[in-house]
């Protein structure tokens, strides 16, 4: 369970949101 | 406010160019928020929570954490900081090789200002009846283990985790994840790590 979830891309903040639940490795992206 | 990154940047140089690793990361971060940082490789996830922890510098923008400012702060102050401040849980467990779980555990103890007992914390994570075995004697998870009891044992405000679960397998590290969950629950503040969740090999 994670709060919250900062997504970068090339060094930047794509997004940055409050979650409140689990993450699932498929929304990883390599 | 724990964190607060304004307008960071951090840039590296690569031949005659160079690359911006982190452009203008803004975003404050409020104690007991448990924050994943996702991103493919190369993004800056590292960079970022390197820089949180005061392991690296930002090139522009402000970086304060606990209100220290880290921005501006000298070797011998990031040093005091990183001792008083974080605790790090890395890929690769980062243990001593020559000291039992019990004296990795202990060497960070004893330059903590507060920290807690060896014996609840190595209990926390399962390892009280390993504390006299060597780090090759234990599984990559159970040295991951020793590692987040290292960090957890100076109680730190800030624990920071850069894929903790990267060399472990699935179940392990559901395992590994389950104890950072709990350790920054609900007495201690933020824990970042990168990746979550990744199913490595089994």
């Amino acid at each position: 369970m994670t709060d919250r979830v900062i997504r970068l891309r090339s060094g930047e903040v794509e997004e940055d949101r409050l979650v409140g639940r689990l993450i699932k490795a498929e929304e990883v992206t390599w | 406010m724990l964190i607060e990154l304004n307008k960071v940047g951090r840039r590296y140089h690569m031949g005659q160019g160079e690359f911006w690793a982190l452009k203008d990361v803004t975003l404050s971060i409020p104690e007991s928020q448990l924050v994943t940082i996702l991103g493919p490789s190369g993004s800056g996830k590292s960079t970022l929570l390197n820089i949180m922890g005061g392991i690296d510098h930002a090139d522009t923008g402000t970086v304060r954490v606990t209100g220290v400012d880290l921005s501006h702060a000298s070797e011998r102050d990031l040093t005091q900081f990183r001792r008083d401040t974080v605790g790090f849980v890395f890929q690769f467990f980062n243990l001593i090789p020559n000291l039992t779980v019990r004296e990795n555990v202990e060497v960070t103890a004893d330059i903590a200002k507060k920290p807690l007992s060896i014996d609840e914390v190595l209990d926390a994570v399962g390892l009280l009846p390993m504390a006299d075995r060597f780090p090759s004697e234990l599984s990559g998870g159970e040295q991951q283990r020793v590692s987040l009891a290292r960090a957890v044992i100076k109680n730190p405000s800030l624990l920071l985790a850069d894929e903790p679960t990267g060399s472990l397998d699935f179940v392990t590290s559901r395992d590994i994840l389950r104890l950072l969950v709990q350790s920054t629950r609900p007495t201690t503040p933020p824990s970042c790590w990168s990746r979550i969740m990744l199913p490595s090999p089994i």
